[in-house]
């Protein structure tokens, strides 16, 4: 039984482009609401500073710390994105599976 | 038997390039751990034990509850559970993002008391209670999204 290449390709793209279609907006948002926050904090920071509340070096402490917590955001958005691309993997391989192992003969996926 | 010849041919490329694509997948996404229940329920703790002091500092300004000194154990307790969760994440897997994760929660909470033993105005509470909770959210939301992978 022969594959046809273009449907394999239509499948998988189409499984994966589903994953990310559906996963991708909740990451999206998460990291603008995140950019918001922060924005806000750094704003913050300035406020206190130039208002004489805290000093210079506490000033400094601060945008430190804010800076470590951003770093912090932006791994775990690296790493969701990289839990979807394995997701969509998946999907892709799993819209194929059936027409592939029946082409083969075989449980090769 | 050419056309046969041909097609198989043609299969056997196609199965070998899902090989490498799903097999560079694999590799690909390395850096990102499974889900640790001990992660879920230790930054859930920590976020709850941060989260008293913070507010404690916030209201009690002036008084001895704000101080560094009533809260010396918070930071002590913290500083172990946080150095705790990171050998456990590497542990489970070398070099992965939860670790890193966590050794930057772990720089602010010593940063965090460095500041205490200074002083805290309650005007800045929000700040730190804000970069806590990005941290915190950041991790268990890195963790619910391997629970629902895997």
């Amino acid at each position: 039984m022969s594959i046809n290449a273009n449907e394999v390709v239509t499948q998988m793209l189409k499984a994966a482009k589903q994953v990310f279609a559906e996963k991708w907006p909740e990451t999206q948002r998460y990291a603008e609401s995140e950019i918001t926050l922060f924005t806000e904090r750094f704003i913050d920071i300035e406020k206190l500073r130039m208002s004489g509340e805290i000093t210079e070096a506490r000033a400094k402490s601060h945008i430190e710390f804010q800076k470590q917590s951003w770093q912090t955001v932006l791994l775990a958005i690296q790493g969701m994105s990289l839990l979807l691309v394995e997701e969509a993997i998946t999907a892709a391989l799993n819209a194929v599976k059936d027409m592939i192992n029946t082409a083969v003969g075989f449980a090769l996926l | 038997m050419l056309i046969e010849k041909h097609m198989a041919k043609h299969l056997l490329v196609y199965i070998l390039c899902i090989l490498v694509f799903s097999t560079i997948g694999c590799s690909y996404v390395k850096p990102v751990s499974v889900y640790d229940e001990q992660m879920d329920k230790g930054i859930t703790a920590l976020q709850k034990n941060t989260e008293e002091v913070l507010l404690m500092i916030e209201t009690y300004q002036g008084k001895v509850e704000s101080t560094y000194e009533y809260h010396r154990a918070y930071y002590r307790q913290a500083i172990i559970d946080v150095s705790s969760l990171k050998i456990r994440a590497e542990a489970i897997q070398e070099d992965n993002l939860s670790t890193k994760m966590l050794e930057q929660l772990l720089n602010n909470i010593i940063r965090f008391e460095k500041d205490h033993i200074e002083g805290i105005a309650a005007n800045e509470v929000d700040l730190y209670r804000g970069g806590f909770n990005s941290q915190f959210t950041a991790l268990l939301s890195l963790e619910l999204a391997k629970k629902r992978i895997k």
